[in-house]
């Protein structure tokens, strides 16, 4: 029981890292492309680490089947949100080359 | 005629002149003056500039903390006040609200008490709430219509412009996840929808998962797409027949239950689909309004038409 408890909180502390990073990279970023990229760490990697912890907490059962839903759910949509955000900014921004050092 | 000097200190007091300063000689000077920048005037200054904006930013970032402090004392004296949770001797703790949880599932049907409050027992008010959407969106509709009188050609070709980006920037990616994401979504929402008399959920939230899943499909498919299955007509149709099936059944409810006469509607089994008389068929007008109401507000707020 012990152990368990160990890893779960390995695990979500770990998440909660992530989650911290991806918080700190948005604010210390300064444009959109990058601030993306920085925010998308929380959808993928911090939901699949906290939810892993919560998932050994609680052991299999239906609560745990909803958080996989959760995060398959998760995983679909928010990286086709992010590369909708980043597409949108690529076509409409006129002066792209300015931010972007490697050419298109 | 000239205005009084008492008046014309007044004006320029509201407009947030300095009244101290030297008046203008005449009104025309005065309104050339206000043509300017604030800095690069030589009367009429406003008193911001007058007295340094340092100063007045420091004076009212110190007025802010103060006054933040004591209304933060203040509720916290009043949170000590507050009956506890659970308290018999509450006021909250009346026959009324005994009533409706002691009754309300034998009386209405519903075992969401919720349900049963806001629309039974208090449905007459949550019916004015609609007409306050309703109206709501009608006023909003009218600001944002775009037609000959307010679109410019300007207005024309940023919106193609717009279009045409669209046209370009519309991918695979997006449209095989809506593909596999908005059965499931729309779906959702309609569980909640007619699950309202049973789970917390009901017509506003059901709704609004439902305008959602409508805005995904817009942005997905583009507007002719959805203009296929819903357009004005639509709109126009559910949201007035929603609206009216909405009103007639509350005006039933309230006619025959003040009347002490039979309702129709049965009851049923607490915690079976079919139950609790109006609620489900008014979950379903509500959610259907509020789903019309936020697509609406998207497309307007967009492109000015359905």
């Amino acid at each position: 029981m012990m152990m368990r408890e160990i890893l779960a909180a390995i695990f979500i502390g770990l998440g909660i890292l992530c989650c911290g990073i991806a918080m700190f990279g948005v604010y210390r970023m300064d444009y959109v492309l990058t601030r993306i990229h920085a925010a998308a760490i929380i959808d993928t990697l911090g939901t699949l680490l906290i939810f892993a912890g919560m998932i050994i907490l609680r052991g299999f059962g239906w609560a745990s089947a909803k958080i996989v839903l959760i995060l398959v759910f998760q995983w679909l949509t928010s990286p086709v949100s992010t590369h909708r955000i980043g597409r949108v900014e690529v076509m409409t921004n006129p002066n792209l080359d300015k931010h972007c050092e490697v050419k298109r | 005629m000239k205005a009084p000097q008492w008046y014309r200190r007044l004006e320029r007091w509201v407009e947030g002149d300095s009244p101290v300063l030297p008046e203008p000689a005449s009104h025309e000077e005065y309104y050339q003056e206000k043509e300017k920048l604030p800095e690069e005037r030589t009367i009429g200054k406003p008193l911001l500039f007058e007295a340094g904006i340092s100063t007045v930013r420091r004076m009212s970032l110190v007025f802010a903390i103060f006054s933040a402090v004591v209304f933060s004392i203040l509720m916290l004296i009043t949170v000590a006040y507050l009956p506890r949770f659970g308290d018999v001797e509450a006021p909250p703790e009346n026959e009324t609200s005994r009533r409706y949880i002691e009754k309300g599932v034998q009386e209405v049907g519903a075992t969401n008490l919720v349900a049963n409050i806001i629309l039974v027992y208090r449905g007459f008010d949550t019916y004015g709430e609609s007409c306050v959407l309703f109206l709501g969106a009608t006023a909003v509709i009218m600001l944002l219509e775009a037609d000959r009188k307010n679109t410019s050609k300007k207005d024309e070709e940023e919106l193609e412009r717009m279009d045409r980006i669209d046209q370009q920037g519309r991918n695979q990616i997006l449209g095989h996840i809506t593909t596999v994401l908005m059965p499931v979504v729309m779906l959702y929402g309609l569980y909640i929808l007619c699950n309202g008399h049973l789970s917390p959920g009901g017509g506003f939230a059901g709704g609004s998962i439902l305008g959602g899943a409508l805005i995904l499909c817009e942005n997905a498919f583009g507007v002719q797409r959805v203009r296929s299955f819903f357009n004005h007509h639509v709109y126009h149709i559910i949201k007035v027949g929603a609206l009216i099936f909405y009103a007639v059944l509350i005006c039933y409810t309230i006619y025959v239950g003040s009347n002490g006469l039979e309702n129709i509607f049965p009851l049923g089994k607490p915690g079976s689909i079919l139950s609790a008389g109006i609620i489900l068929p008014i979950n379903v007008a509500v959610g259907l309004e509020v789903a019309c109401t936020m697509y609406a507000f998207y497309t307007y707020f967009g492109r000015g038409e359905l």
